[in-house]
């Protein structure tokens, strides 16, 4: 256990450099935008010349690199960076829309994980017959089909011909919020209605999706429980006399190791997803925020938000290193 | 002679391959005794790996045994053990029957404690009553291998432990039901030539405290010479002769069995130089008509090409399957 | 063995091609086709597996098609991008659905849409031709200059370690510590109005990039738009190349021939490129496939997010974001243009997926096997 626990320092402390650039690149991009949109925010070509002034001052525009580079981060940091679009601090717009992104995203990995495992095995131990044919071409289908698209065919069956689903706004929080994650909050405290209003309201967006993930989680289920079961050490497992579901077990084990850091990867495409599937069925999250703010030029949230999906997505993989290292012993040295 | 424990009658394994029908192993029958160490030598690729795994059926896709009855005299009666169905020889693999494979680095699973697999090769034959038990008992198996510190050492991951080490491990794995018959199947290869000595020393302590009779395989003469009671040369998935230690090193009949000897240092006899056997092994999916050693056989004759000579008996248990005899 | 395989029209078709590459081969460097024999041979023997395979063998009719439409699509159209029929007939209300004709009474003719029209009477099959030419030069500007960016950075890092190596790698982190897609975003949306001053102070470029996208004079105030998206691709595809090449790198330079043609006192950038690189290629050409997909996919995702290609260019994913105001009715603006999405990625992705089995010796046996055994199931009748 002692191993365990340094590493869990080193990855954390290998955890702040990665965060420093993430921070670097997000005012690489908030650093080339042309130096006009002052103009566009003060109200356009109308704009007073104070106005502009204003905002210039405002934002630090006429500042050298590392003034503006700490005016972000800083601002970011304490949230005292204020939308010219919403007048509002731009953390505060970007924390209400949070749990719809998160919440979609949670409900895509569930779909993933429920279909995607069973397929993988089950193509696994059916290996090089048609159930194998049929998970290999779906994987495919699954990786080829633009999320945009499904979503429309999707709705075109589900909304429009059957009104299967609903598209209009978010549901209620229950009451009393832990994660503040409606989903998982009001199944946590009972709320049960307001959790069906919330899978009748998700699920749609989050099979759309999921549907790259669940192939590609198959797929690469399949291999690796293949890869694990050639293992040398189940054929002494076998010369041992243990019985073939056991032998199972030391080969899903084995075969865990990668399969997490896959799920790990998925859970980054999923968010990057996101702004398409929030498009797609209206649903008013980080993802469609996004898109707004690039329609009005409105640069602090954009950027904002980029710095935000990254954080969650480090914090991801530092979440999948920590899990590798208490599935694999190796990996602890 | 003591009464044999094992009857290998012809052994056939074949590889259903992408290149084509690999006979691995064809009609290969030799009989163990209790309590012997009985030696399987040949070079890579001969089928004596083959012909360890198929006694207790471990042959997976794409090979397949095609004939043969391997019959196994246990206290308890006498049975075919390639007749019995999937959970009879589970039972007795491991058991009865246990191996000892080449490569220690790869045979343990990385993700479990070595007490672990101790126990579980307990469990899964009812020696003990749970893994927690099972890892208690480890720790006297430990020992019993020779690894200091066992207390703490069962707790450790393989990849904390070093090859030799590991190699006791599996070792311990396969003594710990005290099996009638161990096979080890190249168990010093993988291993620094400091460690081979012992854990062969050891897999022969552990023979005689347990009463056991040892397979082992090898491509090393050195090592038969030393351990072995009686040995059985392989050639090209068939036997070439089989006899005791004194018979095959002092009066070797068969042409292969004679080159090899020359091909290494001799422990028994002293040799002037060593001699390379010309040709090289031919290949199993279309071997060689008649005899598969003729075509470098410097005393091949027209009816080696033609004719699949027979096991013959020369001398008291002195058996060789050649017809210059 | 040779001789066991009963060879097939596709079988002779790839021991033409493996022949005409060498010969073609043998044009730069003299006898070339004879030293390599084996190499030849190995080739035809990967061409006979693929032959084999029938989704790769889908994947590649998929692909080629897609290559055909690419170069040739726009002339194919019947109609240009930018031909607005809305603005000669104004009593006809658009988006027309498939199959309608409508009288243009200005030019005196009458235009049919086979797979009906967008919102301004704009025929969407011309409109999808010209889509696959913006799709398909997309899609190679940014493997061309994103995968070697990548490969050349993690070449390096790998083979000189150190200092280099640590610098090249943390940058690559830096970048793969974004969603993808959420970082193509970011960058599409800051860059164009640079990229467009860019673009038209280098007319060299400004002409080269109309000729690529077979696009009017008039459209030279979206360039800025169209280079955003393969900009912001190029930026994100290169740090996964660079840290698998790295990888690989890493493990061949421990090989024996490597460190015996260092002996021999070759200089780094000759191991580099002469002999690492040819033997870790293999499995990032699979990637390369695959990514072809891949950056389709991820082009339609910007441009249906309104990034990108902007009207009156023709580009697949552009046509469904102006369409959905028009959804469900005109479902024939999502759907045809999405299925073109697909089926190209899904061409890529078979293909790749056909090379990975052919490239993995483990694989590539499983499937000669097969042809075996069908060989012998005839034989037996």
């Amino acid at each position: 256990m002692a191993n365990l626990k340094k590493f869990l320092v080193r990855r954390l402390l290998t955890f702040i450099p990665t965060l420093i650039g993430v921070t670097l690149i997000v005012f690489v991009i908030a650093y080339v935008i042309p130096a006009n949109p002052a103009k566009a925010w003060a109200g356009g070509e109308k704009a007073s010349e104070e106005a502009v002034k204003q905002i210039i001052a405002e934002y630090h525009l006429d500042q050298p690199w590392y003034d503006q580079y700490w005016f972000l981060i800083s601002g970011l940091a304490t949230n005292s960076i204020i939308d010219p679009r919403t007048s509002n601090p731009v953390m505060g717009d970007i924390s209400e829309r949070f749990p719809v992104t998160f919440q979609l995203a949670i409900i895509a990995f569930v779909f993933i994980l429920l279909l995607g495992l069973p397929l993988g095995l089950v193509s696994a131990l059916k290996r090089n017959t048609w159930v194998d044919t049929i998970v290999r071409i779906f994987a495919l289908i699954g990786v080829s089909t633009p999320i945009f698209w499904l979503g429309y065919l999707l709705l075109y069956i589900f909304f429009v011909k059957y009104r299967i689903t609903d598209l209009a706004g978010v549901p209620p929080s229950p009451p009393t919020q832990i994660f503040h994650v409606p989903i998982i909050d009001s199944l946590l405290t009972g709320h049960f209605t307001i959790f069906k209003q919330h899978f009748a309201r998700f699920w749609l967006p989050g099979f759309t999706l999921g549907f790259a993930g669940m192939g590609v989680l198959a797929r690469f289920v399949r291999n690796s429980f293949l890869e694990a079961i050639s293992g040398d050490y189940i054929e002494f497992l076998k010369a041992k006399g243990v019985p073939k579901l056991k032998v199972y077990r030391h080969a899903l084990k084995n075969a865990l190791v990668p399969i997490v850091t896959v799920l790990g990867l998925q859970f980054g495409s999923l968010l990057g997803g996101t702004p398409i599937t929030e498009t797609v069925f209206s649903l008013p999250g980080m993802g469609s925020y996004a898109i707004d703010a690039i329609r009005n030029l409105d640069f602090p949230a954009i950027i904002a938000i980029t710095f935000i999906y990254a954080i969650i997505f480090v914090t991801t993989n530092l979440i999948v290193d920590i899990l590798y290292a208490v599935i694999d012993p190796r990996v602890r040295y | 002679m003591s009464e044999p424990i094992l009857e290998v009658r012809n052994l056939t394994v074949h590889f259903y391959t992408y290149a084509g029908i690999v006979k691995a192993i064809e009609d290969v029958s030799f009989d163990v005794y209790k309590g012997e160490t009985f030696a399987l030598v040949g070079e890579t690729g001969c089928g004596k790996s083959v012909t360890s795994r198929a006694l207790t059926q471990l042959i997976e896709s794409p090979g397949r045994i095609v004939r043969g009855s391997v019959i196994y005299h246990s206290d308890k009666g006498s049975v075919d053990l390639l007749k019995l169905n999937e959970e009879e020889i589970r039972e007795i693999r491991g058991s009865e029957i246990a191996y000892i494979f080449q490569d220690p680095h790869s045979s343990l699973d990385p993700l479990y404690t070595v007490g672990y697999q101790i126990a579980e090769g307990m469990e899964v034959h009812g020696r003990v009553k749970s893994i927690k038990e099972g890892i208690q008992k480890a720790v006297d198996i430990l020992r019993s291998v020779l690894i200091p510190d066992p207390e703490s050492r069962v707790k450790n991951y393989p990849h904390e432990l070093s090859g030799g080490m590991k190699q006791r491990v599996v070792i311990g794995t396969g003594i710990a039901n005290s099996p009638k018959i161990l096979i080890a199947d190249e168990p010093t290869t993988a291993l620094d030539v400091t460690v081979q000595a012992q854990i062969l020393e050891l897999i022969d302590d552990l023979r005689k405290k347990y009463n056991a009779t040892v397979i082992l395989i090898t491509h090393n003469l050195g090592v038969v010479a030393e351990t072995a009671d009686r040995v059985a040369v392989m050639y090209a998935g068939k036997i070439a002769e089989i006899g005791s230690v004194e018979q095959i090193f002092k009066n070797p009949l068969h042409p292969y069995t004679k080159g090899l000897l020359k091909a290494v240092p001799n422990p028994m006899t002293k040799v002037e130089r060593l001699d390379a056997i010309p040709g090289t092994v031919p290949n199993l999916i279309t071997p060689p008509g008649g005899c598969r050693f003729h075509p470098r056989c410097p005393f091949a004759m027209e009816i080696c090409k033609k004719k699949v000579p027979e096991l013959k008996e020369i001398e008291d248990g002195h058996f060789v399957a050649c017809h210059l005899y | 063995m040779q001789e066991e395989y009963k060879k097939g029209i596709l079988d002779r078709l790839a021991d033409k091609f493996v022949y005409a590459l060498g010969s073609f081969i043998s044009l730069f460097k003299k006898g070339w086709k004879e030293k390599n024999k084996s190499k030849m041979e190995e080739w035809r023997l990967m061409l006979y597996a693929l032959n084999r395979s029938p989704p790769a063998l889908i994947g590649l009719v998929l692909v080629i098609g897609f290559i055909f439409l690419g170069i040739f699509g726009p002339h194919l159209a019947p109609w240009k991008y930018n031909y607005f029929p809305s603005l000669e007939n104004w009593t006809v209300q658009y988006p027309a659905p498939p199959g309608t004709s409508v009288y243009l009474p200005y030019s005196h003719k009458t235009i049919t849409y086979p797979l009906g029209s967008d919102n301004y009477g704009r025929d969407l099959l011309s409109m999808l031709l010209h889509g696959a030419r913006t799709s398909f030069v997309i899609s190679i500007i940014v493997i061309f200059l994103g995968v070697p960016l990548g490969i050349i950075l993690g070449l390096i890092a790998g083979y000189h370690g150190g200092k280099i190596d640590e610098l090249i790698m943390r940058i690559t982190d830096m970048f793969l510590a974004f969603p993808a897609l959420i970082l193509a975003i970011a960058l599409s949306a800051v860059l164009p109005q640079r990229l467009q001053m860019f673009v038209q102070s280098h007319v060299v470029l400004e002409k080269l990039t109309l000729l690529l996208f077979a696009l009017d004079r008039r459209e030279v105030g979206n360039l800025g738009n169209l280079l955003s998206v393969i900009f912001a691709m190029i930026i994100v595809w290169w740090p996964a190349y660079a840290r698998i090449t790295r990888g690989s790198t890493l493990t061949e330079k421990e090989k024996l021939y490597i460190e015996a043609a260092r002996a021999i006192g070759l200089s780094s950038r000759t191991i580099m490129f002469k002999h690492i690189l040819p033997n870790i290629i293999g499995p990032i050409l699979v990637y390369i496939t695959l990514d072809f997909g891949g950056v389709i996919l991820m082009e339609a995702g910007l441009s249906f997010l309104g990034l990108g290609a902007t009207p009156p260019i023709a580009d697949w994913g552009r046509i469904v974001y102006d369409g959905i105001q028009y959804f469900p009715r005109a479902w024939w603006l999502i759907f045809y243009p999405g299925l073109l999405v697909m089926l190209v990625a899904l061409g890529w992705n078979l293909l790749g997926d056909g090379f990975r089995d052919i490239l993995d010796p483990k694989t590539r046996r499983s499937i000669e096997f097969k042809v075996k055994k069908s060989e012998e199931a005839e034989s037996n009748v």
